[in-house]
């Protein structure tokens, strides 16, 4: 990878990290397992890598932010996760201030008024 | 062996490493969801087809090193010295180790100065040699040894949840002085030639004060004289520790401040107040000095005009106490003036 590349690749990183949590916590109202939410970020190039994912569901959880439970019927055991009380309503502000923030990016990145 | 159970094993092999770096508890909820994951990520990968050895390795590799993975799961903070702490530990072990580094070798130097009479000059290839590897020694040993103590200090301070204005005890807008008048400030080569100077005392003071004293040659034999009287000086070497304590944190105080104020001022009145004390008591009460040592040089030199060193002796011996005291008064005298005379820095 050349050093224009790498320069890129920081800032794009840096840029996601910030956004991983209100990616994870929108597909989280109803209740899911880890790997179904990988499969489901993993759309497009913004997705999220396992092994940030499923310790980041967590810290969601002991904050929380998050809830969940085994289900253990099926082939293999595996944990749901799903949004508290709480953790929506910390998802609406999140999501509000998201939303401010790339109206605000939108016009300085537009360099209209330049 | 078949493919399911290489696959199996590794999982497993992965899992345990996993186990071992992995914090705290919930350690087995954690677990049992990532041998899930891993199942779910080999399916996807193989999507019906049959099972190749290379799709669990591709998945384990895909999810780091165990020790990578289980460092993701911990809360605690993975850094010994944090970006709040960093900067004044960076400034401190700076001068640290300038003081060790120049101290140490220094104490080696002047003791082998004295001693390495002992050996003579006979081989003097290989006493360079061996000097210069001593020399070496020293100032790697000191140097370590600080960063070591000092590091150690400031990891201590970063668990214990230190802030990282410690050092300022200040509040809001404190945290910028004003801009101090050039003659107030206290260059920082001051406290730290003084620090360099008492750390020499003090390592030869504490390991090697026999070697301060006169050396006689005679007759291809070598005497050595010790200006003190080594069981007395043992006796008030408590006093000593005391007495480098003072000076040496009057002498940090002001590395910190690095400009007279009245806190200043406080701190060296204290301190000096305390090393001239001490030096009165230690000089008065204890017989410190060799009392066999103008005898000695005597016996060693029986040319020597008897009263001349006598006189030498009891005039030394007499004036050092007052050198010390009036060495101690000047410098209250001057962080007094200074500390007034800049007072208006202070808050």
């Amino acid at each position: 990878m050349n050093e224009r590349q790498e320069i890129l690749n920081g800032f794009a990183v840096e840029m996601r990290r910030g956004t991983v949590v209100l990616s994870v916590l929108s597909r989280l109202q109803s209740p899911k397992y880890g790997y179904s939410l990988i499969q489901e970020l993993k759309q497009n190039e913004f997705g999220v890598e396992a092994n940030t994912l499923y310790p980041l569901l967590r810290r969601l959880e002991k904050q929380q932010i998050l809830k969940s439970e085994w289900e253990t019927q099926g082939a293999k055991p595996r944990k749901y996760y799903v949004l508290t009380d709480f953790g929506k309503e910390i998802f609406e502000e999140l999501k509000n201030y998201w939303k401010n923030m790339q109206s605000y990016l939108n016009v300085l990145v537009s360099g209209e008024d330049c | 062996m078949d493919i399911k159970k290489y696959t199996e094993d590794m999982i497993e092999r992965y899992i345990y490493q996993v186990n071992r770096f992995l914090p705290g508890r919930n350690k087995k909820d954690i677990l049992k969801e990532l041998r899930t994951l891993i199942w779910d990520m080999i399916e996807e990968r193989t999507k019906g087809r049959t099972l190749e050895k290379k799709d669990v390795e591709i998945v384990l590799m895909e999810l780091g090193t165990p020790a990578e993975l289980a460092a993701k799961y911990g809360e605690k903070k993975r850094y010994l010295i944090g970006p709040e702490l960093y900067p004044r530990y960076i400034w401190i072990l700076k001068i640290v180790l300038l003081i060790a580094v120049i101290a140490g070798p220094a104490a080696v130097l002047i003791s082998r100065m004295t001693s390495g009479l002992d050996v003579g000059f006979a081989g003097t290839g290989q006493l360079w040699f061996m000097a210069v590897w001593e020399m070496l020694e020293a100032i790697f040993g000191s140097a370590v040894t600080a960063f070591a103590m000092v590091t150690l200090i400031f990891a201590i301070m970063e668990r214990a949840g230190v802030p990282g204005n410690i050092f300022s005890f200040q509040e809001g807008m404190d945290f910028l002085p004003p801009v101090p008048d050039k003659n107030a400030r206290i260059s920082k080569g001051e406290p730290i030639a003084s620090l360099i100077f008492l750390m020499i005392l003090l390592v030869i003071m504490v390991f090697i004060p026999q070697f301060i004293g006169a050396v006689v040659y005679r007759d291809g034999v070598m005497t050595r004289i010790p200006i003190f009287q080594l069981s007395v000086l043992k006796r008030a070497m408590p006093l000593f520790y005391i007495w480098f304590a003072c000076s040496a944190v009057a002498e940090i105080v002001k590395l910190v401040e690095g400009r007279y104020t009245m806190r200043l001022t406080v701190v060296v009145l204290i301190g000096n107040g305390i090393s001239l004390l001490l030096s009165i008591f230690i000089f008065t009460q204890f017989k410190i000095w060799n009392p066999q040592f103008i005898p000695q040089l005597q016996e060693a030199f029986p040319e020597m005009n008897p009263d001349l060193g006598v006189m030498i002796w009891n005039l030394m011996t007499n004036f050092f106490l007052l050198i010390v005291i009036f060495a101690i008064l000047l410098e209250c005298g001057t962080v007094l003036y200074k500390g007034i005379k800049y007072r208006d820095y202070d808050r």
